[in-house]
């Protein structure tokens, strides 16, 4: 009996105790068998925990990358305003009005580009520690004894001017056989200097003159055409030769000439024999290939340097062309050890910049926010605003106008996505706001767990209060009744009643 | 028939009433006395020939004993003081292995292990995150190394009450051998032995508790006690001698001594062997077994914890031979207990596994399948004490020279396997765990934790002088380089070029190796079956090891709760048969008072009938 009250106020004690702790029991041991459930829930909500500081940072960067990308959006916009062609108006420094645009423009890029969160730089890819894009005059003008992309561009433009100015083509001289001090025939040859990708390459020539007799091309490389003037072209006759671009050589130029009697633009004279109109023709396709190689050229030339110096996306390597002297150049090499690396950041080979960046959200939920600067669409801005300020046009002549006004227009087409194509970095936008979308499901879905957990947990470990009380109460009846009883039956003897 | 018979009568009557009251008034006076027998006394009456009672003899006293209640409360009650000494046992373990809502468990320092790793892959250049990782793998080593403490401590705390226990059990059977010559003593002069029987059965209800006796009487009425086996502990009146050695130090998986019984006669035996339960039995359970299973799944716990941070997983390298492709592996970096393990489908299409096990020490050799934790492979021992990978792969041909591979030293020293279409056939994977020496250039593991038994050595699991994991959760530590520079977590790579202070593949490779799915667990410490070991990531582990003991600890109680019980039924039958009861005393003394007066009242009767007698003459 002794046994069984104190059993009873043991019980006492334990349902107290659980009313105090609000838990069933103190040690795994008394949680009865769902013990394991209940470790493995209060481990998911640890981990549920970890995942939700992940997701609160991995927001904070896409929130930060988002404003970026919205903004650098718009500086892609602007700077497509701002390079306007048909705006040429020099300022005292020797730049053009559009150009000191471009470069408050191009500073504001970088700077985005180079945006930081607690030591994440959202632009250098999985690992950088240093702002992944160097200063812009570092990017122009070079810096630390390696050149900037001033002098990469100047060496494009010399390798595709060539010595002569004219696009790396050799125009001979006029080469008269005269019978009895009249010219029978004249022959001039114009032929590429090598081959190389530099300069103009000859494509085709198409004559409508009379007794002009033209060989070549014949396809090969380095090619070269003959015009041989048997006779005086007659009067309206036309002649058009045509040249392809570097660096692809699949864009082409054209020049049409028509023979006159006077020259002038698209024309040339018909002289006083044979020999005089052919040198007229020479001399003025030697006159409109300058022209082209210092303008339409250059810009090309400009733009093929850019391409070299900023495609470094996936650790591929800024190229120079190979030299000094550079005019007679007619390869590229590696400039990695010789140019500055205007993006100095993660860089291995990758196809997708995004997944340099992993914030892992949930059991087998990655989501990738990766980005870096020299990616398609964040280094087009950098590069054709960067390309469009180094180019020179201070000494304001004809060509540097048309020069303008070409580089211009290419600087134009690569901010212009083609088509109907959005811009590379909506693409970004998109992809990141896909991962956020995702970041925000499973934060949603976590707190849902967490709470359903929680109250699992809850069931498994707590206690009913009501019913404990109710418990705790009837305890209390029982041993205040057995107490009585005992005292009852323990004084209870015969001894008393003898 | 005369007046003289009646009044003999009558006095005989006096006599054996005051004998009666006596009785009874020892029975009321002792009726509070632990465990003192209720002891009663009867009468033969003799008669005469004429049918005159002649005497009154009174009995020896008796004790009322029901034996066969108390035999069977003796062996529960050894059930129950086995039950309660496994109960506290266990019961202290569950603590020890974690409480609710107790953040310095094993469970929740994992988790905030894990955690830290989490935010350590989010930002791994910021210096918090990489000392918060640090502190939470310290803590863990910290919470293993006590946990291992504390359990070598209740190892010893168990030695030491069986200690005690042995004492105590010697110093009984000395008693019962003391009572027992009183005993026969008394019987021989024909005294009383009721009080010195009580005193016995309460020697042998202390004795009961300790271990599980068997009770007998000899022939000449002496006790003969036995273990459950049958062994003797008290025979012939004579006292067997225990005695035990304490254990002075508890290495680790190894058993401590046990309990001895010197016979009489000379021989000796182990007690605990020959006995089933008893608080002794459950003491020396405690100590070898249950507290050293214990000690395993801690030990198995730091191992895993360890190789998961350590491992470096060295992946073959392709390679063809006309149609047959393989794989060649560098094995120059294996350290004893580090694996290649080899997949390759035989000639059936049956997929096969091999592990290579890497030993310094040759006397291990061969060894058995059992050596890896999986269930599904083949294992062979490979002797790595000479140093030169070349005798490494010398080895491995010979083990595979029964099977139908192509199996090479592709002459620099590198293992070199290859399928066999013709067999057919073909090799599936061919890697190597190995433990990077260096905290870089030698992969994304990082010896985060080490084993400071002899200074600070890396734990590669090896298998010589016993096996390094035996006893390594006390000795788990964080390492001391990790300790001193944080950055650790991050910087893998030296050469040719410093990793950035922002790459978390490191990090990456710690939180995998925590979180990820495929361990193979040792199925000897109690969870899982070596057919089918435990297979699941290291935190779920943790948790079934939690759960595991919390289950022992809940079964032990709920056991032990109904073995108390059963016992205190019995305690309680057993004491209703001996016990005294007071009211029935008094009642039975109320009917001598009456018969006493009313055997004077006889004798008042003759002596009245004397004299009316000789008045009359």
């Amino acid at each position: 009996m002794t046994k069984q009250v104190t059993s009873l106020s043991k019980m006492m004690v334990e349902k107290t105790t659980q009313l105090a702790s609000e838990k069933s029991s103190t040690t795994f041991g008394g949680l009865g068998n769902n013990r394991l459930l209940d470790l493995e829930l209060t481990q998911r909500v640890g981990q549920i925990d970890a995942y939700k500081e992940t997701i609160i940072q991995a927001n904070l960067h896409m929130e930060t990358l988002n404003l970026t990308l919205e903004r650098l959006e718009d500086l892609r916009i602007d700077a497509k305003a701002a390079i306007n062609s048909n705006d040429f108006v020099l300022q005292s420094d020797g730049q053009t009005r559009s150009q000191e645009t471009a470069k408050v423009l191009l500073h504001e890029a970088v700077n985005l580009l180079n945006t930081e969160v607690a030591g994440y730089y959202l632009y250098g890819g999985k690992d950088a520690f240093t702002d992944p894009v160097a200063a812009v005059e570092d990017i122009l003008e070079g810096a630390g004894g390696k050149d900037g992309l001033k002098q990469v561009m100047n060496e494009f433009y010399q390798a595709n001017l060539g010595a002569n100015n004219n696009g790396r083509l050799d125009v001979s001289a006029l080469t008269t056989n005269l019978t009895l001090g009249v010219p029978t025939d004249s022959t001039f040859t114009i032929a590429e200097d090598g081959a190389h990708d530099f300069g103009f390459d000859i494509s085709s020539v198409t004559s409508g003159l009379s007794n002009v007799a033209i060989t070549g091309p014949t396809g090969t490389d380095p090619d070269s055409f003959d015009v041989q003037f048997t006779g005086q072209p007659v009067l309206g006759d036309e002649i058009s030769f045509e040249f392809t671009l570097p660096p692809g050589h699949t864009e082409t130029f054209k020049l049409d000439l028509k023979a006159t009697s006077e020259g002038g633009e698209g024309a040339f004279a018909i002289g006083a024999d044979l020999a005089e109109t052919a040198e007229n023709l020479r001399v003025k396709i030697s006159e409109e290939l300058e022209k082209e190689a210092q303008t339409s050229l250059k810009a090309i030339s400009d733009e093929w340097a850019a391409d070299n110096f900023f495609d470094t996306f996936g650790g591929a390597e800024p190229m120079r062309v190979d030299g000094p002297p550079f005019d007679t150049s007619t390869t590229l090499i590696s400039g990695a050890a010789t140019t500055v690396a205007w993006y100095v950041g993660e860089n291995s080979p990758t196809t997708d910049a995004r997944n340099d960046k992993s914030a892992i959200v949930d059991n087998n939920l990655e989501v990738n926010y990766g980005a870096r600067a020299n990616e398609n669409g964040l280094k087009d801005i950098v590069k054709s605003l960067a390309t469009f300020i180094s180019a020179d046009f201070s000494a304001a002549t004809d060509n540097d106008k048309l020069y303008y006004s070409s580089s211009a227009a290419s600087m134009r087409a690569i901010l212009q996505p083609e088509g109907a194509d959005q811009s590379g970095i909506v693409d970004i936008t998109t992809d990141v706001a896909i991962a956020y979308r995702a970041v925000k499901n499973s934060d949603d879905r976590h707190d849902q767990m967490r709470s359903s957990y929680l109250t699992t947990v809850d069931e498994i470990e707590g206690v009913d209060k009501e019913l404990l009380a109710a418990e705790i109460l009837q305890l209390q009846t029982n041993i205040e009744a057995s107490y009585r009883a005992s005292s009852i039956v323990y004084n209870l003897s015969i001894v008393d009643y003898l | 028939m005369g007046l003289t018979s009646a009044l003999h009568t009558a006095l005989f009557g006096i006599t054996y009433n005051q004998k009666q009251i006596d009785v009874t008034a020892l029975n009321i006076a002792n009726a509070d006395t632990v465990g003192y027998t209720s002891k009663s006394v009867s009468a033969n009456v003799f008669f005469d020939g004429r049918g005159n009672v002649s005497g009154i003899l009174s009995t020896e006293i008796r004790r009322s004993v029901d034996e066969s209640i108390q035999s069977s409360y003796f062996s529960s009650l050894s059930d129950a003081k086995y039950a309660s000494q496994v109960s506290q046992f266990t019961a202290r373990l569950d603590d020890l292995f974690g409480t609710l809502n107790d953040s310095s468990g094993l469970n929740s320092l994992m988790t905030n292990f894990s955690s830290s790793l989490s935010a350590l892959v989010n930002d791994p250049s910021q210096n918090t995150a990489q000392k918060e990782v640090v502190a939470a793998a310290d803590s863990l080593a910290r919470q293993l190394n006590f946990s291992y403490q504390e359990i070598s401590d209740l190892r010893r705390t168990s030695d030491s009450l069986l200690s005690g226990q042995a004492e105590d059990m010697n110093g009984l059977l000395q008693s019962i051998e003391d009572i027992d010559a009183k005993i026969t003593e008394a019987r021989i002069a024909g005294n009383s032995t009721a009080d010195m029987l009580d005193q016995r059965d309460r020697y042998i209800e202390q004795l009961s508790g300790y271990v599980d006796i068997e009770v007998s009487q000899q022939s000449g009425g002496q006790l003969q006690i036995t273990t459950h086996s049958g062994e003797q502990l008290y025979s012939d009146s004579k006292a067997s001698t225990i005695s035990f050695a304490p254990t002075t130090s508890f290495r680790a998986g190894e058993s401590g001594n046990s309990v001895v019984v010197r016979t009489p006669g000379g021989t000796t035996y182990d007690l605990v062997e020959s006995s089933k339960s008893g608080s002794i039995v459950g003491l020396a359970e405690m100590r070898d077994e249950v507290l050293v299973e214990a000690q395993a799944q801690l030990d198995t716990i730091a191992a895993e914890l360890s190789l998961a941070m350590s491992n470096v997983n060295v992946a073959g390298t392709a390679y063809t031979d006309g149609t047959d492709s393989g794989f060649d592996l560098d094995v120059s970096a294996l350290q004893a207990g580090n694996t290649v393990s080899l997949s390759y489908t035989d000639a059936a299409g049956a997929t096969q596994n091999v592990t290579f096990v890497a030993v310094t020490d040759v006397a291990l050799l061969p060894l058995e399948d059992g050596a890896t934790a999986r269930a599904d492979d083949t294992v062979y021992g490979i002797d790595i004490s000479s140093g030169t990978p070349g005798t490494y792969v010398t080895q491995m041909i010979a083990a595979l020279a029964a099977t139908p591979l192509q199996v090479f030293d592709d002459g620099a020293g590198n293992l070199r396997v290859i399928g066999d279409v013709g067999a057919p056939a073909s090799v599936a994977s061919l890697s190597a765990n190995v433990t990077p020496t260096a905290n870089a250039d030698q992969g994304t593991g990082l010896s985060v934790f080490v084993d400071k038994r002899n200074g600070e050595e890396l734990f590669t699991d090896a298998l010589e002088n016993g096996g390094q994991r035996v006893g390594y959760a006390g000795s788990i530590s964080i390492s001391a380089a990790l300790d001193a520079d944080s950055s650790l977590l991050v910087d893998y790579q030296t050469t040719p070029s410093a990793n950035s202070p922002n790459d978390s593949a490191r990090a990456e490779h710690l939180l995998a190796g925590l979180t990820g799915q495929g361990v193979v667990f040792d199925a000897s410490v109690g969870i899982g079956s070596s057919g089918s070991p435990y297979e699941g990531n290291l935190m779920s582990y943790v948790n079934e090891v939690i759960a595991y003991q919390g289950n022992q600890a809940n079964d032990a109680n709920t056991y032990a709760q109904s073995k108390e019980t059963l016992t205190t039924n019995l305690a309680i039958r057993y004491e209703d048969s001996y016990s005294v009861d007071v009211d029935a005393e008094m009642a039975f003394l109320v009917e001598l008072e009456n018969a006493y007066a009313a055997n004077a009242r006889v004798m008042q009767a003759v002596n009245d009938l004397f004299d009316v007698l000789l008045n009359s003459v």
